[in-house]
């Protein structure tokens, strides 16, 4: 008799959902991000395991005045994050500045974690130097001021003002901002050189581009706390990267991808690790008007990325991506370790 | 120095496994016990004799083939193959006996078995919603309802496709 209660107690006991934490993690640990979510809101104990971003995939945004969609390029799947119908108008009408430590700068009438009210004219390009939570993250903006010359304007989470920088020219149209190591780095259409602005020092410099090439067009982006400038040769199929080694203050160029992808967008652009032997390795991903132009359907396009040593052998594959009007996007880096998403 | 080539382990429903220490030293708990010359007599486990007989089989089945990874035996590497595919087969259908495994993998500190069993549970979990996890794993719902729309407010996106 005694037996029988106990065996039945023993039985009671064993529910999954009791299984020790370092079994639950290692399940968690070899789920796809959404999977993980999905494994957190089954019950109590379940939830109590972070979630771990096992592929640091760049993800896209997809955000207009009624909805804002995610988009997973790697899995193919689509998100939504929020329609207007449902009651969560929080971020209607913002728009996706950029992402950094997966957390979104939007403009927009409220303002979340508390950066002083926008007041000038509209933002043209934004970005920010850490994730928003620490105290050295600087906001960047900038604007089309009178006589279309360039302005830039910078806070602090927290801070109840903007405090405006004068560049030393007038440039005009700001074309790229990266934050990288301490660097606000700009690039104009106006000009053939980048203007880079030391945070700590408040000093302005001009870096020359990577010398002897003609680039049809060329971004900048930061990986890993340094520069990097990645560009369209003249006259060819071919894209170049140069990193700029700022102790030298020079440019190498960067002849293999070594298994990474490279992600371009309007507003930020970047690259990650991609998985050894991942399908992304090696690639360039972008979206905006020039694939627009060229593919209604495909607004979503890769790539390869060639250089003149021809080290890199990408596989080419475009496939299709949704079409949502007025749709600003925006490529989203991933958290280094967080359980929310946050927004600016 | 231990004398005997064999272990003796005893079930907590008191049946005794006797299986040769080569086998049995890929669990860290074991192969402790053996250094430190603990394994002579029978040693107690709580672990159910069906879920123990399952350890031990797997454990004889990766000692076998780790002994011949070099012979190029391509008959046995198939039947090796064919033993693993039952075994995930096995395990994914029995809940019981997945959630057993999977507590004496780590009991017994035998990191190869207690990674194939998550990875077996990580295939489940995937593509299911919380609803079709809970109902296939048979775990009950602790949240309240205030809970469940926090959790759900925090992370909807994940929820709808």
């Amino acid at each position: 008799m005694a037996g029988g209660i106990k065996e039945k107690q023993k039985l009671e006991r064993r529910s999954w959902s009791d299984l020790p934490l370092v079994i639950i993690h290692l399940i968690v640990s070899r789920l796809y991000v959404v999977y993980q979510i999905r494994f957190g809101a089954v019950c109590k104990r379940w939830r109590s395991v972070d979630i771990q971003y096992r592929d640091k995939f760049t993800w896209l945004m997809g955000y207009n005045s009624h909805s804002c969609y995610l988009y997973n390029p790697c899995h193919k799947q689509r998100f939504t994050v929020f329609n207007s119908d449902k009651n969560r108008t929080t971020l209607l009408g913002a728009r996706p500045l950029d992402s950094k430590h997966g957390w979104v700068l939007f403009e927009g009438e409220r303002n979340i974690i508390n950066l002083p009210v926008w007041r000038e004219f509209s933002i043209a390009k934004a970005t920010f130097s850490e994730t928003p939570v620490s105290p050295d993250c600087v906001v960047f903006v900038t604007w089309v001021g009178i006589m279309e010359i360039s302005c830039i304007s910078i806070c602090r989470p927290g801070d109840t003002t903007w405090i405006e920088l004068r560049f030393r020219d007038n440039y005009r149209y700001v074309k790229n901002m990266v934050c990288a190591d301490g660097f606000l780095y700009c690039s104009f259409f106006s000009l053939e050189a980048i203007v880079a602005y030391n945070v700590a020092s408040q000093n302005w410099e001009i870096l020359p581009y990577p010398p002897s090439i003609l680039f049809m067009y060329k971004y900048l982006t930061e990986y890993d706390g340094s520069l990097l400038i990645f560009g369209k040769v003249v006259n060819s199929s071919g894209y170049r990267v140069f990193t700029l080694n700022r102790s030298q203050m020079d440019w190498f160029e960067i002849e293999c991808l070594d298994d990474r992808a490279l992600f371009m967008g309007a507003s930020c652009l970047w690259w990650v690790p991609a998985e050894k032997g991942c399908a992304f390795a090696n690639t360039m991903h972008w979206f905006g008007p020039y694939s627009y132009i060229r593919d209604q359907w495909s607004e979503f396009i890769r790539k390869p990325v060639e250089s003149d040593s021809s080290k890199v052998a990408p596989r080419t594959r475009g496939y299709e991506y949704w079409k949502e009007e007025d749709t600003t996007q925006i490529w989203i880096q991933p958290c280094e370790k967080i359980n929310k998403f946050g927004y600016l | 120095m231990a004398t005997t080539s064999t272990v003796k382990l005893r079930s907590g429903d008191n049946e005794v496994f006797e299986v040769e220490k080569q086998v049995m030293i890929q669990s860290g708990t074991i192969r402790n016990m053996i250094e430190d010359d603990a394994a002579d007599g029978e040693i107690p486990l709580q672990i159910s004799s069906r879920n123990l007989a399952k350890v031990v089989e797997w454990c004889k089945c990766m000692q076998h083939r780790d002994r011949n990874n070099n012979n190029d035996n391509k008959e046995e590497e198939e039947e090796e193959e064919e033993w693993e595919k039952k075994f995930d087969e096995e395990v994914s259908e029995d809940k019981d006996l997945h959630f057993g495994l999977l507590l004496a993998a780590n009991y017994l500190e035998i990191p190869a078995l207690l990674h194939r069993l998550c990875q077996l549970a990580a295939d489940i979990v995937k593509g299911k919603t919380p609803e079709e996890i809970r109902r296939t794993f048979n775990i009950k719902k602790d949240f309240t309802p205030e809970e469940e729309e926090a959790v759900m407010d925090e992370h909807g996106w994940a929820f709808h496709d």
